[in-house]
Protein backbone atom coordinates (compact mmCIF):
# COMPACT_ATOMS: atom_id res chain seq x y z
CA UNK A 1 0.00 0.00 0.00
CA UNK A 2 1.10 3.64 -0.92
CA UNK A 3 1.51 5.79 1.88
CA UNK A 4 2.26 9.52 1.59
CA UNK A 5 3.32 12.03 4.19
CA UNK A 6 4.64 15.71 3.74
CA UNK A 7 8.25 15.45 5.38
CA UNK A 8 8.65 18.46 8.61
CA UNK A 9 4.40 18.99 8.75
CA UNK A 10 3.44 22.56 8.80
CA UNK A 11 6.89 24.05 9.92
CA UNK A 12 7.87 24.75 6.33
CA UNK A 13 5.27 27.63 6.60
CA UNK A 14 6.62 29.01 9.58
CA UNK A 15 9.53 29.93 7.48
CA UNK A 16 7.16 32.62 5.31
CA UNK A 17 5.75 34.71 7.50
CA UNK A 18 2.71 36.41 6.33
CA UNK A 19 3.28 34.07 2.94
CA UNK A 20 3.31 31.03 5.27
CA UNK A 21 -0.22 32.56 6.35
CA UNK A 22 -1.86 32.88 3.45
CA UNK A 23 -1.25 30.11 2.11
CA UNK A 24 -2.76 28.22 4.94
CA UNK A 25 -5.78 30.64 4.46
CA UNK A 26 -6.11 28.91 0.97
CA UNK A 27 -7.67 26.11 2.08
CA UNK A 28 -5.13 23.90 0.87
CA UNK A 29 -3.54 21.21 2.97
CA UNK A 30 0.39 20.50 2.44
CA UNK A 31 -0.11 17.41 1.30
CA UNK A 32 -1.91 19.01 -1.90
CA UNK A 33 0.95 21.43 -2.38
CA UNK A 34 4.03 20.16 -4.10
CA UNK A 35 5.63 23.54 -4.89
CA UNK A 36 5.37 27.01 -3.40
CA UNK A 37 7.06 29.81 -5.60
CA UNK A 38 7.45 33.36 -4.29
CA UNK A 39 8.31 36.48 -6.82
CA UNK A 40 9.45 39.67 -5.64
CA UNK A 41 6.97 42.59 -6.91
CA UNK A 42 4.60 39.66 -7.90
CA UNK A 43 2.25 37.11 -6.14
CA UNK A 44 2.37 33.44 -4.40
CA UNK A 45 1.63 30.57 -6.56
CA UNK A 46 0.56 27.13 -5.28
CA UNK A 47 1.14 23.96 -7.44
CA UNK A 48 -1.20 21.67 -6.40
CA UNK A 49 -2.67 18.64 -7.47
CA UNK A 50 -5.51 20.00 -8.76
CA UNK A 51 -3.60 22.54 -10.62
CA UNK A 52 -2.08 25.91 -10.42
CA UNK A 53 -3.48 28.41 -7.94
CA UNK A 54 -2.12 32.12 -7.69
CA UNK A 55 -2.78 33.77 -3.92
CA UNK A 56 -3.92 37.42 -3.54
CA UNK A 57 -1.23 38.21 -1.89
CA UNK A 58 1.20 40.70 -3.19
CA UNK A 59 5.56 39.68 -2.49
CA UNK A 60 7.46 42.57 -1.47
CA UNK A 61 11.35 42.59 -1.99
CA UNK A 62 11.85 42.53 2.01
CA UNK A 63 9.97 39.78 2.41
CA UNK A 64 11.75 37.63 0.03
CA UNK A 65 14.90 38.80 1.54
CA UNK A 66 13.16 37.79 5.20
CA UNK A 67 12.39 34.28 4.14
CA UNK A 68 15.60 33.67 2.91
CA UNK A 69 17.35 34.66 6.00
CA UNK A 70 14.41 32.61 8.01
CA UNK A 71 15.45 29.74 5.59
CA UNK A 72 18.94 30.17 7.11
CA UNK A 73 17.92 30.36 10.88
CA UNK A 74 19.44 34.37 10.66
CA UNK A 75 22.91 33.00 9.97
CA UNK A 76 23.93 33.38 6.36
CA UNK A 77 27.28 32.42 7.15
CA UNK A 78 26.66 28.74 7.92
CA UNK A 79 24.51 28.48 4.59
CA UNK A 80 27.62 30.53 2.41
CA UNK A 81 27.90 26.77 -0.05
CA UNK A 82 24.01 26.69 -0.14
CA UNK A 83 23.38 30.00 -0.86
CA UNK A 84 26.12 29.82 -3.67
CA UNK A 85 24.44 26.44 -4.78
CA UNK A 86 21.36 28.28 -5.40
CA UNK A 87 19.14 25.60 -2.84
CA UNK A 88 18.81 25.09 0.71
CA UNK A 89 17.09 22.23 2.22
CA UNK A 90 15.03 23.16 5.19
CA UNK A 91 13.64 21.00 7.95
CA UNK A 92 11.37 18.11 6.67
CA UNK A 93 13.76 17.60 3.43
CA UNK A 94 11.99 20.38 1.49
CA UNK A 95 13.92 22.31 -1.06
CA UNK A 96 14.10 26.30 -1.83
CA UNK A 97 16.05 26.88 -4.87
CA UNK A 98 16.23 30.78 -5.38
CA UNK A 99 16.76 33.01 -8.52
CA UNK A 100 18.96 36.26 -8.17
CA UNK A 101 21.87 38.18 -9.58
CA UNK A 102 25.16 36.00 -9.65
CA UNK A 103 28.11 37.57 -7.56
CA UNK A 104 31.62 36.60 -9.09
CA UNK A 105 34.55 36.04 -7.32
CA UNK A 106 37.48 35.68 -9.03
CA UNK A 107 35.79 34.22 -12.22
CA UNK A 108 33.76 32.18 -10.29
CA UNK A 109 30.09 32.09 -8.76
CA UNK A 110 30.91 33.55 -5.17
CA UNK A 111 27.24 33.94 -4.16
CA UNK A 112 23.55 35.13 -5.18
CA UNK A 113 22.55 38.90 -4.17
CA UNK A 114 19.12 40.53 -5.05
CA UNK A 115 17.10 37.02 -5.20
CA UNK A 116 13.95 37.59 -6.86
CA UNK A 117 11.95 34.52 -6.13
CA UNK A 118 12.21 31.91 -4.67
CA UNK A 119 10.48 28.11 -5.23
CA UNK A 120 9.84 25.37 -2.47
CA UNK A 121 9.95 22.06 -3.64
CA UNK A 122 8.17 20.13 -0.98
CA UNK A 123 9.59 17.02 0.09
CA UNK A 124 7.17 13.95 0.18
CA UNK A 125 7.97 10.38 1.72
CA UNK A 126 5.93 8.20 -0.18
CA UNK A 127 6.30 4.61 1.75
CA UNK A 128 5.39 2.10 -0.87
CA UNK A 129 6.62 3.88 -3.89
CA UNK A 130 9.81 1.62 -4.40
CA UNK A 131 7.99 -1.92 -4.42
CA UNK A 132 7.81 -2.33 -7.81
CA UNK A 133 11.60 -2.40 -8.04
CA UNK A 134 12.71 -4.15 -4.41
CA UNK A 135 12.95 -7.46 -6.39
CA UNK A 136 15.33 -6.20 -8.57
CA UNK A 137 17.34 -5.03 -6.29
CA UNK A 138 17.24 -7.46 -3.53
CA UNK A 139 18.29 -9.92 -6.34
CA UNK A 140 21.58 -11.71 -6.17
CA UNK A 141 23.20 -10.92 -9.16
CA UNK A 142 22.17 -7.31 -8.84
CA UNK A 143 25.20 -4.78 -9.57
CA UNK A 144 23.37 -0.99 -9.82
CA UNK A 145 20.67 0.73 -10.62
CA UNK A 146 19.46 3.44 -11.94
CA UNK A 147 16.30 5.51 -11.43
CA UNK A 148 15.65 8.21 -14.52
CA UNK A 149 13.30 10.29 -15.40
CA UNK A 150 12.57 13.81 -16.24
CA UNK A 151 12.65 16.36 -13.45
CA UNK A 152 9.20 16.47 -10.99
CA UNK A 153 8.86 12.19 -12.28
CA UNK A 154 9.31 11.07 -8.38
CA UNK A 155 13.14 9.87 -8.73
CA UNK A 156 14.31 11.28 -5.34
CA UNK A 157 11.06 9.91 -3.49
CA UNK A 158 11.36 6.54 -5.25
CA UNK A 159 15.34 6.25 -4.25
CA UNK A 160 14.09 7.41 -0.48
CA UNK A 161 11.70 4.45 -0.28
CA UNK A 162 14.08 1.89 -1.81
CA UNK A 163 16.95 2.72 0.40
CA UNK A 164 14.13 2.49 3.14
CA UNK A 165 13.49 -1.08 1.59
CA UNK A 166 17.34 -1.88 1.41
CA UNK A 167 18.25 -0.48 4.75
CA UNK A 168 15.60 -2.51 6.35
CA UNK A 169 17.64 -5.91 5.32
CA UNK A 170 21.15 -4.70 4.31
CA UNK A 171 24.43 -1.90 4.87
CA UNK A 172 23.38 1.11 2.95
CA UNK A 173 25.50 3.99 2.94
CA UNK A 174 22.73 7.37 1.69
CA UNK A 175 25.14 10.28 0.14
CA UNK A 176 22.23 12.55 0.60
CA UNK A 177 24.45 15.68 -0.65
CA UNK A 178 21.04 17.98 -1.08
CA UNK A 179 19.73 16.30 2.90
CA UNK A 180 16.25 16.22 0.80
CA UNK A 181 16.41 12.12 1.02
CA UNK A 182 16.39 11.76 4.69
CA UNK A 183 16.01 14.62 6.05
CA UNK A 184 18.16 14.64 8.33
CA UNK A 185 18.20 17.19 11.18
CA UNK A 186 20.11 17.08 14.48
CA UNK A 187 21.74 14.05 13.43
CA UNK A 188 18.45 11.98 13.11
CA UNK A 189 16.70 11.45 9.88
CA UNK A 190 13.15 12.51 9.57
CA UNK A 191 12.62 10.22 6.82
CA UNK A 192 12.17 6.40 7.02
CA UNK A 193 15.54 5.26 5.11
CA UNK A 194 16.19 1.93 6.64
CA UNK A 195 17.01 0.54 10.07
CA UNK A 196 20.95 -0.36 8.71
CA UNK A 197 21.43 2.83 6.77
CA UNK A 198 24.48 4.87 7.35
CA UNK A 199 23.63 8.87 5.78
CA UNK A 200 26.78 10.77 4.57
CA UNK A 201 25.27 14.40 4.73
CA UNK A 202 25.45 17.04 2.47
CA UNK A 203 28.73 15.58 1.50
CA UNK A 204 30.07 15.78 -2.16
CA UNK A 205 29.04 12.74 -4.26
CA UNK A 206 32.53 11.51 -5.58
CA UNK A 207 34.03 12.30 -1.79
CA UNK A 208 30.96 10.32 -0.62
CA UNK A 209 31.03 7.43 -2.78
CA UNK A 210 34.79 7.28 -1.91
CA UNK A 211 34.58 7.66 2.20
CA UNK A 212 31.58 5.10 2.17
CA UNK A 213 33.61 2.25 0.18
CA UNK A 214 37.06 2.63 1.85
CA UNK A 215 35.52 3.22 5.71
CA UNK A 216 31.93 1.95 6.09
CA UNK A 217 32.09 -1.09 4.30
CA UNK A 218 28.33 -0.89 2.83
CA UNK A 219 26.60 -3.45 1.18
CA UNK A 220 24.77 -0.74 -0.84
CA UNK A 221 25.63 2.77 -1.81
CA UNK A 222 22.23 5.14 -2.96
CA UNK A 223 22.91 8.54 -4.15
CA UNK A 224 20.92 11.13 -6.03
CA UNK A 225 21.35 12.96 -9.29
CA UNK A 226 24.86 11.67 -10.72
CA UNK A 227 26.37 13.46 -13.12
CA UNK A 228 29.05 10.52 -14.28
CA UNK A 229 31.76 10.17 -12.04
CA UNK A 230 34.35 7.91 -13.81
CA UNK A 231 36.59 6.48 -11.44
CA UNK A 232 33.78 6.22 -8.43
CA UNK A 233 31.96 3.79 -10.19
CA UNK A 234 34.61 1.35 -10.58
CA UNK A 235 35.35 1.72 -7.19
CA UNK A 236 32.01 0.61 -5.98
CA UNK A 237 32.28 -2.02 -8.89
CA UNK A 238 35.86 -3.59 -8.21
CA UNK A 239 34.58 -3.67 -4.25
CA UNK A 240 31.55 -5.41 -4.91
CA UNK A 241 29.20 -2.53 -3.85
CA UNK A 242 26.07 -2.55 -5.12
CA UNK A 243 24.69 0.43 -6.41
CA UNK A 244 21.71 2.93 -6.95
CA UNK A 245 21.30 6.01 -8.67
CA UNK A 246 19.18 8.75 -10.23
CA UNK A 247 19.70 10.64 -13.18
CA UNK A 248 17.89 13.38 -14.97
CA UNK A 249 16.95 11.56 -18.33
CA UNK A 250 14.35 12.33 -20.68
CA UNK A 251 14.33 8.46 -21.79
CA UNK A 252 15.84 5.21 -21.08
CA UNK A 253 18.30 5.59 -24.31
CA UNK A 254 19.74 8.32 -22.92
CA UNK A 255 20.32 7.01 -19.90
CA UNK A 256 22.09 4.40 -21.28
CA UNK A 257 24.59 6.41 -23.10
CA UNK A 258 25.59 7.42 -19.45
CA UNK A 259 28.96 7.21 -18.62
CA UNK A 260 28.08 5.40 -15.48
CA UNK A 261 26.21 3.10 -17.75
CA UNK A 262 29.24 2.67 -19.93
CA UNK A 263 31.01 1.51 -16.68
CA UNK A 264 29.27 -1.52 -15.85
CA UNK A 265 28.13 -0.74 -12.92
CA UNK A 266 24.66 -0.43 -13.68
CA UNK A 267 22.38 -3.70 -13.98
CA UNK A 268 19.10 -1.98 -14.76
CA UNK A 269 17.55 1.06 -15.36
CA UNK A 270 14.05 1.93 -14.31
CA UNK A 271 12.83 5.27 -16.50
CA UNK A 272 9.96 6.64 -14.32
CA UNK A 273 7.01 8.42 -16.36
CA UNK A 274 3.00 8.77 -16.25
CA UNK A 275 2.04 9.63 -12.44
CA UNK A 276 5.17 10.35 -10.11
CA UNK A 277 7.11 7.72 -9.02
CA UNK A 278 5.80 5.04 -11.70
CA UNK A 279 8.24 2.87 -13.46
CA UNK A 280 7.10 3.03 -17.12
CA UNK A 281 9.77 1.11 -18.68
CA UNK A 282 12.73 -1.16 -17.85
CA UNK A 283 15.82 -2.29 -19.16
CA UNK A 284 18.27 -4.79 -18.08
CA UNK A 285 22.35 -4.25 -19.06
CA UNK A 286 24.45 -7.47 -19.39
CA UNK B 1 16.31 59.01 67.95
CA UNK B 2 18.84 61.63 66.72
CA UNK B 3 21.38 58.74 66.89
CA UNK B 4 19.07 56.53 64.73
CA UNK B 5 18.80 58.94 62.02
CA UNK B 6 22.71 59.49 62.11
CA UNK B 7 23.36 56.04 61.81
CA UNK B 8 20.70 55.71 59.14
CA UNK B 9 22.60 58.80 57.70
CA UNK B 10 25.71 57.25 57.81
CA UNK B 11 24.67 53.80 56.42
CA UNK B 12 23.00 55.19 53.32
CA UNK B 13 25.48 57.05 52.08
CA UNK B 14 28.17 54.33 52.47
CA UNK B 15 25.92 52.10 51.16
CA UNK B 16 25.52 54.39 48.35
CA UNK B 17 29.54 54.93 47.79
CA UNK B 18 29.86 50.98 47.36
CA UNK B 19 27.10 51.12 45.02
CA UNK B 20 28.78 53.47 42.83
CA UNK B 21 31.92 51.18 43.13
CA UNK B 22 30.49 47.69 42.92
CA UNK B 23 28.59 50.00 39.46
CA UNK B 24 32.09 50.09 37.89
CA UNK B 25 33.41 46.81 39.21
CA UNK B 26 30.10 45.08 37.07
CA UNK B 27 30.60 47.00 33.91
CA UNK B 28 34.03 45.61 33.57
CA UNK B 29 32.90 42.07 34.27
CA UNK B 30 30.24 42.53 31.90
CA UNK B 31 32.41 43.80 29.11
CA UNK B 32 34.74 40.90 29.98
CA UNK B 33 32.35 38.66 29.31
CA UNK B 34 30.98 39.94 26.51
CA UNK B 35 34.54 40.24 24.88
CA UNK B 36 34.76 36.22 25.69
CA UNK B 37 31.38 35.73 23.97
CA UNK B 38 32.70 37.85 20.44
CA UNK B 39 36.02 35.77 20.65
CA UNK B 40 34.05 32.39 21.09
CA UNK B 41 31.74 33.34 18.35
CA UNK B 42 35.00 34.33 16.04
CA UNK B 43 35.98 30.70 17.20
CA UNK B 44 33.01 29.06 16.37
CA UNK B 45 32.48 30.64 12.72
CA UNK B 46 35.42 30.15 11.77
CA UNK B 47 35.78 26.73 12.89
CA UNK B 48 32.45 25.07 12.77
CA UNK B 49 30.36 27.58 10.71
CA UNK B 50 27.64 27.13 13.61
CA UNK B 51 23.90 28.94 13.34
CA UNK B 52 23.73 31.82 15.52
CA UNK B 53 20.77 30.56 17.34
CA UNK B 54 22.75 26.88 18.72
CA UNK B 55 26.01 29.17 19.39
CA UNK B 56 24.21 31.30 21.39
CA UNK B 57 21.99 28.37 23.50
CA UNK B 58 25.43 26.77 23.69
CA UNK B 59 26.51 29.96 25.46
CA UNK B 60 24.11 30.37 27.95
CA UNK B 61 24.81 27.12 29.02
CA UNK B 62 28.33 28.48 30.02
CA UNK B 63 28.03 30.26 34.02
CA UNK B 64 30.75 32.55 32.13
CA UNK B 65 27.52 34.56 30.21
CA UNK B 66 25.44 34.03 33.18
CA UNK B 67 25.01 37.72 33.90
CA UNK B 68 24.69 38.69 30.09
CA UNK B 69 20.67 37.91 30.25
CA UNK B 70 20.53 38.88 26.36
CA UNK B 71 22.52 35.65 25.73
CA UNK B 72 20.11 33.50 27.62
CA UNK B 73 16.42 35.06 26.42
CA UNK B 74 17.91 34.81 23.00
CA UNK B 75 18.89 30.87 23.46
CA UNK B 76 15.08 30.63 24.39
CA UNK B 77 13.77 31.07 21.29
CA UNK B 78 12.68 28.57 18.85
CA UNK B 79 14.40 27.19 15.81
CA UNK B 80 13.95 30.16 12.83
CA UNK B 81 12.66 32.75 15.26
CA UNK B 82 14.76 35.86 14.17
CA UNK B 83 16.79 36.62 17.41
CA UNK B 84 17.69 40.11 16.38
CA UNK B 85 14.94 41.94 18.23
CA UNK B 86 15.06 39.92 21.55
CA UNK B 87 19.17 40.23 21.99
CA UNK B 88 18.21 44.02 21.14
CA UNK B 89 15.62 44.68 23.64
CA UNK B 90 18.12 42.59 26.36
CA UNK B 91 21.13 44.53 25.84
CA UNK B 92 18.44 47.72 26.38
CA UNK B 93 17.55 46.01 29.95
CA UNK B 94 21.16 44.94 30.53
CA UNK B 95 21.98 46.93 33.79
CA UNK B 96 25.38 48.72 34.65
CA UNK B 97 26.69 49.24 31.11
CA UNK B 98 26.89 52.78 29.74
CA UNK B 99 25.25 54.35 26.48
CA UNK B 100 28.33 53.46 24.22
CA UNK B 101 29.08 49.47 25.74
CA UNK B 102 25.27 49.27 24.37
CA UNK B 103 25.37 50.75 21.44
CA UNK B 104 27.97 48.88 20.56
CA UNK B 105 25.99 45.47 21.58
CA UNK B 106 23.17 46.65 19.42
CA UNK B 107 25.34 47.16 16.44
CA UNK B 108 26.91 43.84 17.25
CA UNK B 109 23.42 41.75 17.67
CA UNK B 110 21.90 43.44 14.35
CA UNK B 111 25.11 42.13 12.33
CA UNK B 112 25.32 38.55 13.20
CA UNK B 113 24.17 36.31 11.42
CA UNK B 114 24.05 38.92 7.94
CA UNK B 115 26.73 38.46 6.20
CA UNK B 116 29.15 35.35 4.58
CA UNK B 117 31.92 33.97 7.35
CA UNK B 118 34.33 36.46 5.99
CA UNK B 119 32.23 39.14 6.98
CA UNK B 120 31.14 37.93 10.28
CA UNK B 121 34.80 37.37 10.89
CA UNK B 122 36.03 41.22 10.12
CA UNK B 123 33.04 42.56 12.09
CA UNK B 124 33.63 39.98 14.66
CA UNK B 125 37.58 41.56 15.00
CA UNK B 126 36.53 45.32 14.95
CA UNK B 127 33.94 44.62 17.57
CA UNK B 128 36.75 42.37 19.58
CA UNK B 129 39.02 45.55 19.42
CA UNK B 130 36.62 48.53 20.10
CA UNK B 131 35.57 46.36 23.32
CA UNK B 132 38.95 45.67 24.33
CA UNK B 133 39.02 49.50 24.19
CA UNK B 134 36.12 50.10 26.25
CA UNK B 135 36.71 47.01 28.34
CA UNK B 136 40.39 48.85 29.46
CA UNK B 137 38.73 52.20 30.13
CA UNK B 138 36.66 50.25 32.70
CA UNK B 139 38.94 48.73 34.48
CA UNK B 140 41.12 52.19 34.85
CA UNK B 141 38.17 53.86 36.03
CA UNK B 142 36.93 51.11 38.46
CA UNK B 143 40.75 51.30 39.44
CA UNK B 144 40.99 54.96 39.61
CA UNK B 145 37.20 56.01 40.97
CA UNK B 146 36.40 52.84 43.08
CA UNK B 147 38.18 53.58 46.27
CA UNK B 148 37.30 57.34 46.18
CA UNK B 149 34.03 56.58 45.75
CA UNK B 150 34.03 53.85 48.87
CA UNK B 151 35.63 56.57 50.99
CA UNK B 152 33.87 59.88 49.88
CA UNK B 153 30.13 57.93 50.60
CA UNK B 154 31.63 57.03 54.10
CA UNK B 155 33.14 60.36 54.65
CA UNK B 156 30.04 61.98 53.41
CA UNK B 157 27.83 59.40 55.81
CA UNK B 158 30.00 60.34 58.62
CA UNK B 159 29.67 64.42 58.10
CA UNK B 160 26.05 63.86 57.90
CA UNK B 161 25.72 61.64 60.67
CA UNK B 162 27.67 64.67 62.95
CA UNK B 163 25.28 67.22 61.78
CA UNK B 164 22.04 64.97 62.18
CA UNK B 165 23.37 64.38 66.07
Amino acid sequence: MITAKVGGDSGVLSYLGGIGEAVCRSGYRLSDIYEIRIRAGRGVVLETSRGRVLLDVTVRTEDVGECIKSFCDHSLHSFEKELREGFITLKGGHRAGFCGTAVIKNGKLGGVKDISSINIRMAREVIGAGESLRDTVLKEDFRGLLICGKPMSGKTTVLRDLCRIIGDRHKLVLIDGRGEIAAVYGGVPQNNVGAFTDILNGYDKVKGIEIATRTLSPEYIACDEITGFGDCEKLCLNSGVKMIFTLHSGSIEQAKNTETVKSGAISSIAFLGGRVGQVTERAVIE
Amino acid sequence: MNLFYSAAAVLFCTASGFYFSKKLKEREERLCSVLMLVKELSVQIRYTNAKIGDMLKSASQNSAYGKLSFVTECALLNENEDFHRVWSEGVKKQPFLDQRDRELLLSLGEHLGETDSEGQLSFLEMTESMLSEQREEARENYGKKSGMYRSVGLLCGLAAGIIVL
